[in-house]
Protein backbone atom coordinates (compact mmCIF):
# COMPACT_ATOMS: atom_id res chain seq x y z
CA UNK A 1 0.00 0.00 0.00
CA UNK A 2 2.26 2.36 1.03
CA UNK A 3 4.93 1.86 -2.06
CA UNK A 4 1.91 2.54 -4.40
CA UNK A 5 1.45 5.51 -2.31
CA UNK A 6 4.47 7.01 -2.18
CA UNK A 7 4.94 6.54 -6.33
CA UNK A 8 1.51 8.40 -7.07
CA UNK A 9 3.74 11.06 -4.78
CA UNK A 10 6.18 10.97 -6.93
CA UNK A 11 4.48 10.71 -10.21
CA UNK A 12 2.78 13.93 -8.87
CA UNK A 13 5.75 16.18 -7.97
CA UNK A 14 7.07 15.17 -11.12
CA UNK A 15 4.13 16.52 -12.94
CA UNK A 16 4.64 19.94 -10.83
CA UNK A 17 7.96 20.08 -11.66
CA UNK A 18 7.70 19.95 -15.39
CA UNK A 19 5.18 22.04 -15.38
CA UNK A 20 6.87 24.49 -13.84
CA UNK A 21 9.46 23.87 -16.19
CA UNK A 22 7.14 24.50 -18.86
CA UNK A 23 5.89 27.93 -17.39
CA UNK A 24 9.60 29.43 -17.05
CA UNK A 25 9.82 28.36 -20.78
CA UNK A 26 6.57 29.91 -22.12
CA UNK A 27 7.82 32.92 -19.96
CA UNK A 28 10.96 33.51 -21.87
CA UNK A 29 9.09 32.36 -25.20
CA UNK A 30 6.78 35.28 -24.33
CA UNK A 31 9.51 37.88 -23.02
CA UNK A 32 11.28 37.49 -26.42
CA UNK A 33 8.44 38.10 -28.31
CA UNK A 34 7.73 41.33 -26.53
CA UNK A 35 11.37 41.91 -27.13
CA UNK A 36 10.90 41.74 -30.43
CA UNK A 37 7.70 43.26 -31.15
CA UNK A 38 9.19 46.34 -28.62
CA UNK A 39 12.40 46.70 -31.37
CA UNK A 40 9.66 46.52 -34.44
CA UNK A 41 7.18 49.04 -32.49
CA UNK A 42 10.39 51.60 -32.67
CA UNK A 43 11.00 51.42 -36.34
CA UNK A 44 6.88 51.84 -36.63
CA UNK A 45 7.22 54.92 -34.39
CA UNK A 46 10.05 56.36 -36.48
CA UNK A 47 7.48 56.63 -39.60
CA UNK A 48 5.79 59.10 -37.40
CA UNK A 49 2.95 56.88 -36.58
CA UNK A 50 1.03 57.79 -33.32
CA UNK A 51 1.86 55.26 -30.91
CA UNK A 52 -1.64 54.39 -29.26
CA UNK A 53 -2.60 54.45 -32.93
CA UNK A 54 -0.30 51.47 -33.57
CA UNK A 55 -0.87 49.88 -30.79
CA UNK A 56 -4.56 49.49 -31.31
CA UNK A 57 -4.14 48.02 -34.60
CA UNK A 58 -1.69 45.67 -33.01
CA UNK A 59 -3.97 44.83 -30.37
CA UNK A 60 -6.97 44.41 -33.01
CA UNK A 61 -5.08 41.89 -35.42
CA UNK A 62 -3.43 39.97 -32.50
CA UNK A 63 -7.20 39.99 -30.86
CA UNK A 64 -8.99 38.43 -33.73
CA UNK A 65 -6.28 36.22 -34.66
CA UNK A 66 -6.75 34.72 -31.05
CA UNK A 67 -10.20 34.14 -31.32
CA UNK A 68 -9.92 32.95 -34.39
CA UNK A 69 -7.42 30.13 -33.08
CA UNK A 70 -9.97 29.20 -30.35
CA UNK A 71 -13.31 29.69 -31.51
CA UNK A 72 -14.22 26.20 -30.66
CA UNK A 73 -13.57 26.58 -27.26
CA UNK A 74 -14.78 29.91 -27.12
CA UNK A 75 -18.01 28.14 -28.20
CA UNK A 76 -18.05 25.66 -25.58
CA UNK A 77 -17.19 27.71 -22.72
CA UNK A 78 -17.02 25.23 -19.74
CA UNK A 79 -19.22 25.45 -16.84
CA UNK A 80 -19.05 26.56 -13.47
CA UNK A 81 -16.28 29.26 -14.05
CA UNK A 82 -17.29 32.19 -11.48
CA UNK A 83 -18.11 35.73 -12.84
CA UNK A 84 -15.03 36.92 -10.87
CA UNK A 85 -12.49 34.59 -13.16
CA UNK A 86 -14.19 37.30 -16.61
CA UNK A 87 -13.89 40.09 -14.27
CA UNK A 88 -10.23 39.44 -13.02
CA UNK A 89 -9.01 38.82 -16.61
CA UNK A 90 -10.85 41.84 -18.04
CA UNK A 91 -8.94 43.98 -14.90
CA UNK A 92 -5.86 42.37 -16.06
CA UNK A 93 -6.42 43.87 -19.71
CA UNK A 94 -7.20 47.13 -17.95
CA UNK A 95 -3.89 47.44 -16.13
CA UNK A 96 -1.92 46.53 -19.10
CA UNK A 97 -3.39 48.79 -21.21
CA UNK A 98 -3.01 51.53 -18.47
CA UNK A 99 0.27 50.55 -18.23
CA UNK A 100 0.89 51.33 -21.60
CA UNK A 101 -0.67 54.69 -21.18
CA UNK A 102 0.82 55.90 -18.25
CA UNK A 103 4.12 55.20 -20.12
CA UNK A 104 3.25 57.25 -23.23
CA UNK A 105 2.04 60.17 -21.01
CA UNK A 106 5.63 59.33 -19.21
CA UNK A 107 7.59 59.33 -21.93
CA UNK A 108 5.95 62.30 -23.68
CA UNK A 109 6.74 64.68 -20.80
CA UNK A 110 10.40 63.41 -20.16
CA UNK A 111 13.48 61.82 -21.50
CA UNK A 112 13.68 58.11 -22.19
CA UNK A 113 17.02 58.34 -19.89
CA UNK A 114 14.97 59.19 -16.74
CA UNK A 115 11.78 57.67 -17.16
CA UNK A 116 12.52 53.70 -18.17
CA UNK A 117 15.12 52.53 -15.17
CA UNK A 118 11.35 53.28 -13.50
CA UNK A 119 9.56 51.06 -15.87
CA UNK A 120 12.35 48.25 -15.44
CA UNK A 121 10.81 48.36 -12.05
CA UNK A 122 8.41 45.73 -13.20
CA UNK A 123 9.38 42.68 -11.92
CA UNK A 124 10.44 44.38 -8.36
CA UNK A 125 6.64 45.73 -8.65
CA UNK A 126 4.77 43.12 -9.26
CA UNK A 127 6.83 40.72 -6.55
CA UNK A 128 5.83 43.06 -4.11
CA UNK A 129 2.33 42.98 -5.04
CA UNK A 130 2.33 39.01 -5.08
CA UNK A 131 3.77 39.32 -1.42
CA UNK A 132 0.55 41.09 -0.59
CA UNK A 133 -2.11 39.73 -2.66
CA UNK A 134 -0.61 35.75 -3.64
CA UNK A 135 0.84 35.27 -0.36
CA UNK A 136 -2.00 31.55 -0.75
CA UNK A 137 -0.82 30.73 -3.77
CA UNK A 138 2.76 31.98 -4.71
CA UNK A 139 5.78 31.82 -2.53
CA UNK A 140 8.57 34.67 -3.31
CA UNK A 141 11.96 33.03 -1.82
CA UNK A 142 15.24 35.42 -1.49
CA UNK A 143 16.59 33.68 -4.86
CA UNK A 144 14.05 35.20 -6.59
CA UNK A 145 14.37 38.24 -5.14
CA UNK A 146 17.76 38.46 -6.14
CA UNK A 147 17.31 37.12 -9.75
CA UNK A 148 14.78 39.41 -10.41
CA UNK A 149 16.98 42.75 -8.93
CA UNK A 150 19.61 41.62 -11.33
CA UNK A 151 16.89 41.08 -14.12
CA UNK A 152 16.28 44.75 -13.38
CA UNK A 153 19.55 46.95 -12.91
CA UNK A 154 20.36 44.68 -15.95
CA UNK A 155 17.29 46.09 -17.54
CA UNK A 156 18.41 49.55 -16.67
CA UNK A 157 22.09 49.16 -17.96
CA UNK A 158 20.76 48.22 -20.95
CA UNK A 159 18.39 51.58 -21.03
CA UNK A 160 21.69 53.52 -20.47
CA UNK A 161 23.22 51.32 -22.93
CA UNK A 162 20.97 51.95 -25.69
CA UNK A 163 20.47 55.57 -25.26
CA UNK A 164 24.11 56.00 -25.25
CA UNK B 1 9.71 65.87 -14.19
CA UNK B 2 7.61 64.80 -11.07
CA UNK B 3 4.99 64.69 -13.10
CA UNK B 4 6.55 62.39 -15.57
CA UNK B 5 7.90 59.68 -12.75
CA UNK B 6 4.37 59.36 -11.14
CA UNK B 7 3.33 58.61 -14.49
CA UNK B 8 6.34 56.08 -15.04
CA UNK B 9 5.62 54.73 -11.38
CA UNK B 10 1.26 54.89 -12.30
CA UNK B 11 2.97 52.79 -15.40
CA UNK B 12 5.15 50.04 -13.57
CA UNK B 13 2.26 49.40 -10.90
CA UNK B 14 -0.16 48.76 -14.00
CA UNK B 15 1.65 46.20 -15.39
CA UNK B 16 2.97 44.86 -12.13
CA UNK B 17 -1.14 44.59 -10.84
CA UNK B 18 -2.02 43.21 -14.18
CA UNK B 19 -0.07 39.71 -13.48
CA UNK B 20 -1.63 39.32 -10.54
CA UNK B 21 -5.29 40.06 -11.46
CA UNK B 22 -4.26 37.22 -14.55
CA UNK B 23 -3.35 34.94 -11.45
CA UNK B 24 -6.44 35.10 -10.05
CA UNK B 25 -8.75 34.77 -13.28
CA UNK B 26 -6.88 32.03 -14.56
CA UNK B 27 -7.48 30.15 -11.54
CA UNK B 28 -10.71 29.36 -13.08
CA UNK B 29 -10.53 30.64 -16.72
CA UNK B 30 -8.74 28.89 -19.23
CA UNK B 31 -5.60 30.53 -20.70
CA UNK B 32 -7.12 31.03 -24.25
CA UNK B 33 -10.55 32.86 -22.88
CA UNK B 34 -8.30 34.75 -20.56
CA UNK B 35 -6.13 35.92 -22.93
CA UNK B 36 -8.45 36.95 -25.49
CA UNK B 37 -10.97 38.63 -22.34
CA UNK B 38 -7.95 40.34 -21.50
CA UNK B 39 -7.19 41.74 -25.17
CA UNK B 40 -10.21 42.98 -25.90
CA UNK B 41 -10.53 45.26 -22.89
CA UNK B 42 -6.90 46.81 -23.74
CA UNK B 43 -8.34 47.20 -27.00
CA UNK B 44 -11.53 48.93 -25.75
CA UNK B 45 -9.41 50.94 -23.57
CA UNK B 46 -6.73 52.19 -25.98
CA UNK B 47 -8.40 52.76 -28.91
CA UNK B 48 -10.74 54.97 -27.22
CA UNK B 49 -7.96 56.93 -25.97
CA UNK B 50 -6.30 57.21 -28.96
CA UNK B 51 -9.58 58.40 -30.59
CA UNK B 52 -9.80 61.30 -27.76
CA UNK B 53 -6.41 62.07 -27.92
CA UNK B 54 -5.22 61.69 -32.37
CA UNK B 55 -9.15 61.97 -33.25
CA UNK B 56 -10.31 59.26 -35.95
CA UNK B 57 -8.08 60.67 -39.07
CA UNK B 58 -4.98 59.42 -37.09
CA UNK B 59 -6.32 55.90 -37.87
CA UNK B 60 -5.77 56.48 -41.50
CA UNK B 61 -2.28 54.84 -41.88
CA UNK B 62 -0.05 53.95 -45.16
CA UNK B 63 -1.14 49.57 -45.84
CA UNK B 64 2.96 48.82 -45.41
CA UNK B 65 2.46 49.77 -42.06
CA UNK B 66 -0.40 48.65 -41.88
CA UNK B 67 1.13 45.04 -42.65
CA UNK B 68 3.82 44.98 -40.38
CA UNK B 69 1.14 46.40 -37.26
CA UNK B 70 -0.71 43.34 -37.81
CA UNK B 71 2.54 41.31 -37.98
CA UNK B 72 3.74 42.54 -34.40
CA UNK B 73 0.10 41.85 -33.07
CA UNK B 74 0.75 37.93 -33.81
CA UNK B 75 4.15 38.37 -32.17
CA UNK B 76 2.87 40.44 -29.56
CA UNK B 77 -0.64 38.69 -28.46
CA UNK B 78 -1.31 35.50 -29.43
CA UNK B 79 2.19 34.48 -28.61
CA UNK B 80 3.74 37.02 -26.75
CA UNK B 81 0.35 38.02 -24.33
CA UNK B 82 -0.70 34.40 -24.74
CA UNK B 83 2.83 32.96 -23.35
CA UNK B 84 3.48 35.14 -20.42
CA UNK B 85 -0.47 33.96 -19.23
CA UNK B 86 0.52 30.49 -19.93
CA UNK B 87 3.69 30.87 -18.07
CA UNK B 88 1.86 32.93 -14.98
CA UNK B 89 -0.80 29.98 -14.90
CA UNK B 90 1.80 27.34 -15.26
CA UNK B 91 4.78 28.64 -13.01
CA UNK B 92 3.35 31.36 -10.77
CA UNK B 93 3.59 35.09 -10.75
CA UNK B 94 6.92 34.98 -8.92
CA UNK B 95 9.22 32.84 -11.16
CA UNK B 96 7.08 34.64 -14.72
CA UNK B 97 7.68 38.34 -14.34
CA UNK B 98 11.52 38.23 -13.72
CA UNK B 99 12.07 36.22 -16.91
CA UNK B 100 9.20 38.48 -18.74
CA UNK B 101 11.72 41.07 -17.89
CA UNK B 102 14.21 39.61 -20.25
CA UNK B 103 12.36 41.34 -23.63
CA UNK B 104 14.61 44.24 -23.61
CA UNK B 105 17.76 41.49 -24.10
CA UNK B 106 16.31 40.75 -27.06
CA UNK B 107 14.96 44.08 -28.55
CA UNK B 108 18.51 45.83 -28.02
CA UNK B 109 19.60 42.41 -29.49
CA UNK B 110 17.81 42.85 -32.48
CA UNK B 111 18.88 46.48 -32.86
CA UNK B 112 22.72 45.53 -32.59
CA UNK B 113 21.66 43.12 -35.60
CA UNK B 114 19.48 44.97 -38.04
CA UNK B 115 19.81 48.67 -37.16
CA UNK B 116 23.94 48.59 -36.64
CA UNK B 117 23.48 50.02 -32.97
CA UNK B 118 27.04 49.56 -30.63
CA UNK B 119 27.44 47.29 -28.52
CA UNK B 120 28.97 49.07 -25.10
CA UNK B 121 30.08 48.41 -22.00
CA UNK B 122 26.48 49.21 -20.51
CA UNK B 123 24.56 46.93 -23.24
CA UNK B 124 27.54 44.32 -22.22
CA UNK B 125 27.07 44.78 -18.47
CA UNK B 126 23.11 44.63 -18.63
CA UNK B 127 23.45 41.46 -20.36
CA UNK B 128 25.70 39.87 -17.59
CA UNK B 129 23.27 40.72 -14.88
CA UNK B 130 20.10 40.23 -16.86
CA UNK B 131 21.55 36.22 -17.86
CA UNK B 132 22.84 35.96 -13.99
CA UNK B 133 18.87 36.64 -12.51
CA UNK B 134 17.54 34.16 -14.99
CA UNK B 135 19.67 31.77 -13.81
CA UNK B 136 18.91 32.39 -10.28
CA UNK B 137 15.57 32.37 -11.15
CA UNK B 138 15.28 29.37 -13.39
CA UNK B 139 17.44 27.46 -11.34
CA UNK B 140 15.05 28.29 -7.98
CA UNK B 141 13.52 24.72 -7.27
CA UNK B 142 11.64 25.49 -4.18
Amino acid sequence: MWSVKEDKDMKSLITEKNTVILGMLCALIGGSAYGASQFMFKQVFKQNIDPLVAVSYALLSGTIILIVLNIKSLKRPEKQIPKEAYIYCIIAGICASGGLGFSALALNIAPVVVVSPIFALVPLVTLSLTVIFLKATDRVTKKIWIGATLVVIGVIFIGFGSYQ
Amino acid sequence: MITAIIFALLAATGWGSSAIFTRKGLEYLPTSIGTILSLIASFIVLATAAIIVYGFQSFSIPIVIFYILVFIGIVNYPIGRYMNFTSVRLAGVSRSSPLLACAPLVSSGLAIIFTNEQLNIYLGVGTLLIVTGIILVVSERR
